[in-house]
């Protein structure tokens, strides 16, 4: 559905994006995650055709985001990540206008999204806050009955029930079968909603991570009172990673715990901890570690 | 042309199209009125009195002024009229990219399936259709002030040549007891002369908003392509009227737009040269080629015609960056 061959974008000197190659298949759920600057935006605007690639290919659904772009925005809805529209307008009337405007929009099911995310229709957008803003664009988003939604950031500025409804929302357009791409920075959102999660750094994927895969995957971390023994010759399809220092250790698995859940009784430790490896741990290795580690 | 779109274009031009229609209208028609309060006789000693400088700054002869089609025709030069036509472009051509770039509500539209091109072009034929309105309120303003403003008509006693002693002598008793007595405007002045003139406001306009919204397709800020199309339009008038004031700077003319903006020619024309209006050159009365006026309104709409196609094809290739 989506695909980008080695996009890159320059602004001048600076490199906004570095040949990034992505493909998202029909009907994934793909969470890109990455700091402010990472290129998650950048990408998304090339997608959509506002921006022209220095070098490399976007397409959806085969075609080329620049030189087709308007058959591609009849395939996908898009929600910005900073929501701006028609101060002047009432609510309602902004949702009618992009109703009207998509082929796949429909008014009245704006107007029920619109219920669902509890949002006031008669205000004029001008006297809106910020968060009322934010569920007028993904009214407006979620409404379109496109194949294709990349939403950027789109729980921002919600309140914890409406940003519920959202992440709800968006898991039964999966479970419809539509791909959805989401740039977040809420990790927990990503592990909710998606199949897999991208992470970008200086304008570069720098992991792609299956989230069904992630989800086999445990650190087991704990106080050593003597040196980690050398781990059993069975096990080591089932132990991926495993660091120690002279006090601590952390070891990392992939797969069914049961195997190993008799050697590490046995470890010499105190305090072990079992948990799940979440995103935010893999996340953390690409944005906090030193860079020679996370190449190591 | 998305029909949808063309209503949110007019949508968001609406008061301020109404505001300029009401009020170039009124003041068309309020100048009328004043010109019919303002007795011609003394109209004229107050010209003659400023001959040399009128003459040196006015593009038509001063004699042209001394009639009432020439002094209501100069309303089409009257600068709230030429200002409310240049806010009109400035305002709107300014609001065709780098207005809504800046306020962020162009990534939220062009997310749709909706061309740039569209998107501008609904832009550009509001702005256009403004311009007409404003141009045929200014004429529509006039119509009606000459229609219902009455003058003095002065009825002076009948006066007779002797021919061999080359005197004047008045007949007796031929003085009209009841005047001055008050006749419309309307008998004085044919309100079809400044049709040319309308035309060539509407296409002043046109140009501005050609120009304005060729500087907004490139630019991301607002406040930017306002200063800069003040700026030309202050350094226009500047040249304009060096040109006119300085005798060695006279070819300062061509490089000024005001040059292809003389509604009062236009009427002159009119009533000079009925047949030569729109003409794009003629020969006048004293043998000299004279631009006509196609060569004026052609200038002016050939440019804003150019100069909103470069915005569109600028807007079509460039980069959208995210709103700041």
């Amino acid at each position: 559905m989506l695909e980008t061959n080695r996009l890159t974008k320059r602004y001048g000197d600076f490199l906004a994006l570095d040949g990034v190659t992505l493909h998202v298949p029909a009907g994934q759920c793909c969470g890109v995650l990455g700091p402010n600057g990472a290129g998650k935006t950048t990408m998304f605007r090339l997608l959509l055709g506002f921006l022209r690639p220095t070098s490399g290919v976007a397409t959806i659904d085969g075609m080329d985001c620049q030189t087709r772009s308007l058959d591609v925005h009849r395939r996908l809805s898009y929600l910005p990540g900073d929501v701006r529209l028609f101060g002047e307008m009432r609510g309602r009337e902004v949702l009618r206008f992009f109703a009207d405007v998509h082929p796949c929009g429909s008014r009245v099911r704006a107007e029920e999204t619109a219920q669902r995310l509890d949002l006031d229709l008669k205000r004029r957008v001008a006297f809106m806050s910020t968060g009322m803003r934010q569920k007028l664009g993904l009214a407006i988003a979620l409404s379109i009955d496109a194949p294709l939604l990349i939403f950027d950031e789109p729980t921002t500025s919600l309140d914890p029930n409406v940003r519920h409804e959202v992440v709800q929302m968006l898991s039964d357009a999966h479970r419809q079968g539509k791909t959805v791409v989401i740039c977040s920075h809420v990790l927990s959102e990503i592990e909710d909603i998606c199949q897999r999660a991208v992470i970008m750094r200086q304008g570069r994927i720098v992991h792609d991570q299956d989230l069904h895969a992630m989800r086999r995957r445990h650190v087991i971390r704990g106080a050593l009172t003597q040196p980690l023994p050398q781990v059993p010759h069975d096990l080591t399809s089932l132990i991926v990673d495993v660091r120690q220092t002279p006090e601590s250790f952390q070891i990392e698995t992939d797969g069914d715990l049961q195997p190993a859940l008799f050697w590490l009784a046995n470890l010499p430790a105190t305090q072990i901890q079992i948990s799940q490896l979440g995103l935010r741990a893999i996340y953390n290795r690409y944005h906090f570690e030193q860079p020679e580690a996370v190449l190591a | 042309m998305n029909a949808t779109l063309l209503v949110r274009s007019f949508r968001e031009a609406r008061l301020l199209m109404f505001g300029s229609v009401v009020t170039v209208f009124s003041f068309c028609m309020i100048r009328a009125w004043i010109v019919g309060r303002v007795e011609m006789s003394r109209f004229q000693n107050i010209l003659e009195i400023l001959r040399p400088e009128v003459e040196r700054y006015s593009s038509v002869d001063v004699s042209q002024l001394f009639t009432y089609p020439g002094r209501v025709g100069v309303t089409f030069n009257e600068p709230l009229v030429v200002l409310l036509m240049v806010t009109w472009a400035i305002a709107r051509g300014s609001d065709s990219v780098s207005g809504p770039l800046g306020r962020g509500t162009l990534e939220m539209m062009l997310s749709q399936p909706i061309s740039r091109f569209q998107f501008l072009f609904s832009k550009s034929i509001v702005t256009v259709m403004g311009c007409a309105a404003i141009a045929i309120a200014a004429w529509l303003g006039t119509h009606a002030g000459v229609q219902t403003t009455m003058v003095k008509q002065e009825k002076p006693p009948v006066n007779i040549n002797l021919p061999i002693l080359n005197m004047k002598i008045e007949v007796p008793f031929t003085q009209v007891k009841e005047a001055p007595v008050r006749v419309p405007l309307a008998d004085f002045v044919d309100t079809k002369l400044f049709i040319p003139a309308a035309v060539n406001l509407g296409c002043f306009g046109i140009f501005f908003a050609g120009l304005t919204t060729w500087m907004s397709s490139w630019d991301r800020y607002r406040w930017r392509t306002i200063g800069i199309i003040t700026g030309f339009l202050i350094v226009q008038m500047i040249v304009r009227v060096v040109s006119l004031a300085v005798d060695t700077a006279h070819w300062l003319k061509y490089f000024t737009i005001f040059t292809l903006y003389e509604p009062e020619v236009l009427t002159s024309y009119g009533v000079r040269y009925p047949t030569e209006v729109w003409t794009f050159y003629f020969e006048n009365n004293q043998g000299e080629l004279t631009l006509g006026g196609l060569t004026l309104v052609s200038g002016l709409l050939l440019g804003g015609l150019a100069t909103f196609g470069l915005g569109h094809w600028v807007f079509c290739r460039r980069d959208l960056p995210a709103p700041v």
